[in-house]
């Protein structure tokens, strides 16, 4: 089993390579190609499950190979549980988005060769052990990502793939600084770009000196690292990328820009500036809480006065990864659990929101809920789309969490492990729940209640391909509302050793 | 009686079995699998009624009950300890509650067959009723307050569902928002209370609270503040206020009647209103130790006295039950709030009852004339015999006459709200409860019977509408489910005697069963239940130690001593002021709607009566001041400096002000360096040169440019 990560990280690649030897005419080719790529990730992903050793926190599946030998720079690979959620989260989005993408008609064969990029580069952000290869990747993952919201966007695609790379690369650079600092300061020695290795507090006594000035070097690396992931997540106040990015990027990039990108950055907070930096992030977890708290609360009032669906569950991913960020800067068992969760859970519900859009997108060509002339952009699609509502309102409901829907477990348990520290930010984070049920069920009422819109008419409802790539995000909804231990069970050793260790600080 | 699962879980699992058959096959099924929803429901009944049996006909002792557990999810790693667990808790509460939701429901789901017959929603209606009942069974058997919480949203849900079932209509659209939002303020914080009290005391089952109660675990726990029991049971009322419909979170109900009948009867008259008055029973002891009755006590009577004056002038038949509803629960609330804790659970159980056929009734009447106003009816009981006889009694039920129900129960509520508001030395100003709880079953006596006599008394007043009313005819679906109700509308079943006061007894040795078998649960047997509890966080912050009140249901105003004499003479003169009342009340409303020698008052007041008509302005203020002035201006004023403000100016103004160094740079390159002479400098200068130039190329290039500065920056300060 110890390759199966080399096998997960470049399978895509190899569909990728697939998808260019194909010639550009035979689009349904290029289209299976894709599939059995990614349908192959997804098995072994579920393989790999299987095989997860539940009972450590130790890396798994561990693959280390000397590359630049002269940095001590190599490609090391390793799985741990919460690492293991993302994965198999990665591998079903990819595979649903292939499916969803069927009906791209710009050049297909560039755009499926780059979403297979996109899926190998965010595996191996997630695989890394080695942070010049983490490095590597969270960066190459740009290239992709700007082509595909820069061509397959919409009118202002070109802005809005700027915007969202200038934003996370400005993060970035910071998070690259933080990374060479960490590499001198253990002294350039064989483990100096190992992640693992700076963990557990090793740098709480170190100092630099910064024009004469001794300064706490966690503290100041903390920071830097937190700039780099903070602006992925979104967290207020560098949240204004993720509206743009995702208005005008096609359907299946917005799946998983929400779904699994910005994952990416609260991954980089419980990997990397939680464990390397245990102390400042002890000590700052206040100002990180507020942040998550300005970020629930504003999300949903923005939320709540768009017109534009697709900007609403923009605004409401801000305001859910605003629970996530609440449940980390907790750090305890329920709130990082809970946070861990949350981080699956809307990875599936807002891929659900974002590809039911996609689906009425695709009918209506536009996204209003009120038109900017004030009519009504859409208005009893119950009537007209009885499946499309019904997955509708179990994707919402998911959202808004719901009990029994997945997305209730992992608030709830964030809300226990706000609780223990911050009395006061639990009782404010309350109105978020409020509020996040108020945005989507007056944006449900507006777009699904009342009389059928004339334009609707012609609307016909999801086809037997739209029904099947929603059915197992709907069963991902279902039963990991009612039985979450499947999810809770693989990561509660690394959620557990993360906070045994924060606790000592 | 050994329990196995087997024998309790079916209660619950069988409704659900039946919505997702419904769910999935419903529509191939014929008649859209109606008859699976009945057939599921009426499982749950069976295995109900056999727990109901062993309960009180078997063991009838006060303490027994049932409590099985299983672990539903695991966080536990090395030496941290943290499960939750689930659980079952059957206690004579809960099985007399078991009994009333799977019964009334069964019948309900009977009726609704003949009702929502030919109805273009039947299939949706019927998937979602028997959800709704599994909600309400599970939140019975729940033995904690986290399953009581998620089948309570479970029934919000259900109730939005219902509501909003004729979705093409805009009201139906406003109106199921409406009640999820409103029922949300106060589940949210619900959450919040139980939240607290988990972390704090490590649990959440209501043996766990009962016993941290008893062992004094609450005691000199704050949060912001305030005693955690204060805060907690605040913010758990709050959720049973939302549920409810408990003044000020009242609004949502009146609206819900959007929905189809049966489904109103069932949700909101019978079985989820009353779950906020459920937990409130549950959580009695912590509203003792919080402190919280006298609140209770008052938002109870509010709510009983307001919503019955807006009821006297509702024309819409099914507007007049939902006020009446609202008032009863609040009757219900002040039973909670001056420790009348048996009564209270009693007025649950026969409003319950009455309500749901009272409901049923107007279900049956509008089903016949295809009318809800009631100034458009009158002399219906002609046509509609069966139905007459059930709304009657029920109306008497309700009015609390004398050998029905509702005196029963209601009447108790008030004897002990009279003592608690006179007699127990409390603040004189408390005397208000009692007062506005008579006050307000004056009124209910009065609406009740204004609806009946413009229903069903005095000439036809659209002849049209008579005349194409269909006859009524004994039969299954339509009206037996009905008169099956009414048989319960009697006392004693409840009170085991006629009266309610133990005259005439005609249930042998066990007559006040209700009585003794209810009790509010005395702590101190639950103090051992769990060997240890072991508060999983000390308290955030504790301040200094404040004075916890001391809970003892039989002491002080946590409920009426029955040592003192003077609680039989409240008791007795509620019974007769109760009487008096309900008769002077029917007779002023035959008075003025049957002989017509008075004359209705409202010309008379019409300032007053438009404030009525206006419901006190409540969703006046809620919808078109807080919502659409305030929260709506809010959210466009954030939307725009979030976007407008925000994102225009300072981030993309600080991209301009980097083009602009982009542009010095330049001018720098071309001005500076080339006039200078850049030949003769030297490597060093020829590399700036080289960045400048790629610099030149595009914004993108210009960060790596900042990449390399501020790793050089850095290198440069760390002097390697």
């Amino acid at each position: 089993m110890n390759g199966i990560l080399n096998w997960i990280l470049w399978m895509p690649i190899i569909g990728m390579v697939a998808v260019l030897l194909v010639p550009k005419a035979k689009e349904n080719v290029i289209r299976f190609v894709t599939l059995a790529s990614t349908t192959i990730t997804l098995i072994l992903s579920i393989v790999l499950y299987m095989n997860f050793d539940n009972s450590t926190a130790d890396m798994q599946f561990v693959v280390k190979i000397p590359w630049i030998e002269s940095f001590h720079i190599n490609y090391y690979l390793g799985l741990d549980g919460i690492t293991m959620l993302m994965t198999f989260l990665n591998a079903l989005l990819f595979f649903i988005c292939t499916l969803s993408s069927w009906t791209v008609e710009k050049n297909l064969k560039a755009y499926f060769a780059l979403l297979l990029m996109l899926q190998s580069t965010v595996f191996g952000v997630f695989f890394s052990l080695d942070f010049f290869l983490f490095y590597v990747y969270w960066e190459v993952m740009l290239i992709p990502m700007f082509f595909l919201i820069g061509i397959w966007g919409g009118e202002n695609r070109e802005y809005a793939a700027v915007k969202f790379f200038l934003y996370t690369f400005f993060g970035s650079i910071f998070m690259l600084v933080g990374i060479v600092a960490l590499y001198y300061a253990t002294g350039k020695g064989p483990d100096s770009f190992s992640i693992l290795a700076h963990q557990g507090g090793k740098f709480v006594n170190e100092t630099v000196s910064i024009f004469g000035n001794e300064i706490s070097f966690e503290k100041l690396f903390f920071w830097f690292m937190f700039l780099g992931f903070a602006i992925k997540v979104p967290v207020f106040p560098f949240h204004t990328w993720l509206p743009h990015a995702h208005v005008q990027a096609p359907t299946a990039v917005s799946v998983i820009l929400a779904g699994v990108l910005l994952k990416m950055g609260t991954y980089g907070f419980l990997r990397i500036a939680f464990p390397i930096f245990p102390a400042a992030a002890v000590e700052y977890s206040t100002l990180i809480a507020v942040l998550g708290l300005i970020s629930v609360i504003y999300g949903a009032f923005c939320a709540m006065a768009q017109d534009d669906v697709k900007k609403l569950i923009a605004y409401s991913s801000v305001s859910h990864m605003g629970f996530v960020m609440l449940g980390i800067s907790a750090m305890t068992t329920q709130g990082v659990s809970g946070a861990v969760l949350q981080m699956f859970n809307h990875g599936t519900s807002t891929a659900m929101m974002f590809l039911l859009i996609g689906i009425i997108y695709e009918r209506s060509h536009h996204r209003w809920i009120v038109k900017p002339d004030g009519s009504l952009g859409y208005g009893g699609l119950s009537t007209k789309l009885p499946k499309f509502t019904t997955v509708f309102i179990i994707g919402m409901f998911a959202s808004m969490g719901l009990p029994g829907l997945s997305g209730f477990i992992s608030e709830a348990l964030i809300f226990l492990g706000i609780y223990q520290r911050f009395t006061t930010i639990t009782v404010i984070a309350v109105v978020g729940l409020l509020l996040g049920a108020a945005y989507l069920l007056w944006m449900f009422k507006r777009m699904f209640f009342g009389p059928v819109n004339p334009e609707c008419e012609e609307y016909e409802d999801m086809n037997a391909r739209e029904i099947f790539y929603m059915i197992p995000l709907c069963i991902c909804v279902i039963v990991f509302g009612i039985f979450p231990s499947p999810l809770l069970n693989v990561m509660k050793a690394s959620v557990g050793q993360l906070v045994d260790l924060l606790a000592k600080f | 009686m050994e329990y196995s699962i087997g024998s309790i879980a079916p209660i619950f699992l069988a409704p659900v079995l039946a919505f997702v058959i419904n769910a999935f096959f419903g529509r191939k099924l014929p008649r859209n699998g109606d008859w699976v929803a009945v057939l599921g429901v009426f499982i749950s009944f069976i295995f109900s009624a056999r727990i109901f049996g062993d309960f009180v006909f078997g063991n009838f002792a006060t303490d027994y009950y049932i409590h099985k557990t299983f672990t539903w999810f695991d966080l536990s790693f090395a030496d941290q300890i943290w499960k939750v667990d689930l659980g079952i808790y059957i206690d004579n509460m809960a099985a007399i509650m078991l009994l009333m939701v799977s019964g009334v429901a069964t019948l309900i789901h009977l009726f609704s067959t003949w009702y929502m017959d030919h109805d273009h929603r039947h299939g949706r209606f019927f998937t979602f009723l028997p959800l709704f009942t599994s909600g309400m069974l599970g939140l019975v058997l729940s033995d904690n307050l986290l399953a009581l919480f998620m089948f309570w949203e479970v029934m919000g849900f259900c109730s939005y569902s219902l509501i909003g079932i004729y979705y093409e209509k805009e009201e139906a659209g406003n109106a199921s928002i409406k009640a999820f939002m409103t029922t949300r303020v106060g589940d949210v914080f619900l959450l919040l209370g139980l939240v607290a009290v988990w972390m704090v005391i490590g649990s959440v089952t209501y043996t766990d609270i009962y016993a941290a109660i008893a062992n004094g675990s609450f005691e000199g726990k704050t949060v912001l503040g305030i005693s955690l029991a204060t805060f907690a049971g605040f913010c758990m009322f709050l959720g049973a206020m939302g549920k409810s419909a408990q003044f000020p979170l009242h609004v949502w109900l009146p609206d819900a009647m959007m929905g189809p009948t049966p489904g109103s009867a069932l949700i909101h008259a019978a079985t989820m209103v009353a779950a906020g008055v459920y937990l409130s029973l549950r959580m009695y002891p912590l509203m003792v130790i919080g402190d919280l009755t006298t609140f209770i006590a008052v938002i109870g009577a509010i709510t009983a006295f307001g919503a019955a004056t807006i009821a006297l002038v509702q024309t819409d038949i099914k507007a007049v039950l939902a006020f009446s509803t609202i008032s009863q629960l609040g009757y219900m609330m002040i039973g909670v709030g001056v420790g009348s804790y048996n009564a209270a659970f009693m007025h649950l159980i026969t409003h319950a009852v009455f309500k749901a056929c009272l409901f049923l009734s107007a279900g049956s009447v509008i089903h016949s004339i295809h009318e809800q106003q009631m100034p458009k009816m009158g002399g219906l009981r002609k046509k509609l015999p069966y139905t007459f006889i059930a709304m009657l009694c029920c109306s008497l039920a309700i009015a609390g006459v004398p050998f029905f129900s509702g005196f029963v129960s209601k009447d108790r509520i008030l004897g002990d709200a009279l003592y608690w508001g006179f007699m127990a030395g409390q603040n004189p100003m408390l005397a208000i409860v009692p007062i506005l709880g008579f006050a307000g079953a004056f009124l209910t006596a009065f609406y009740m019977f204004r609806m009946m006599f413009l229903t069903f008394f005095g000439k036809p007043r659209d002849q049209h509408i008579y005349d194409h009313a269909h006859d009524e005819h004994l039969s299954l679906t339509s009206n037996v489910p009905l008169l099956i109700l009414t048989v319960f509308t009697l006392g004693f079943w409840y009170a085991g005697s006629l009266t309610g006061q133990g005259f005439v007894k005609v249930m042998g040795a066990k007559t006040e069963w209700f009585k003794i078998l209810v009790e509010a649960p005395d702590v101190k047997k639950f103090a051992d239940s769990k060997s240890k509890i072991t508060p999983l966080v000390e308290p955030t912050t504790v301040t200094e130690k404040l004075p916890v009140a001391v809970y003892d249901h039989q002491t002080g105003y946590a409920g009426p001593n029955p040592d003192d004499h003077k609680i039989h003479t409240a008791h007795v003169v509620g019974a007769a002021a109760s009487v008096v009342i309900a008769f002077s009340g029917i007779f002023l409303a035959f008075l003025m709607y049957v002989k017509g020698s008075v004359k209705s008052p409202r010309s008379k007041f019409p300032g007053f009566v438009r404030t009525l008509q206006n419901r006190y302005y409540f969703d006046h203020v809620y919808v078109d001041i807080i919502i659409k002035k305030g929260l709506l201006g809010l959210n466009r004023f954030l939307a725009w400096v979030d976007m407008g403000l925000y994102d225009r100016y300072a981030v993309d103004g600080w991209a301009k002000v980097n083009r602009v160094m982009f542009k010095i740079a330049k001018w720098f390159d071309n001005v500076i360096i080339d006039a200078v002479g850049v030949d003769g400098t030297g490597v060093a200068v020829n590399l700036f040169n080289l960045v400048l130039r790629i610099v030149q190329s595009g914004k993108i290039q210009f960060y790596f440019i900042m990449l390399i500065v501020v790793l050089g920056s850095y290198i440069w300060t760390l002097n390697f």
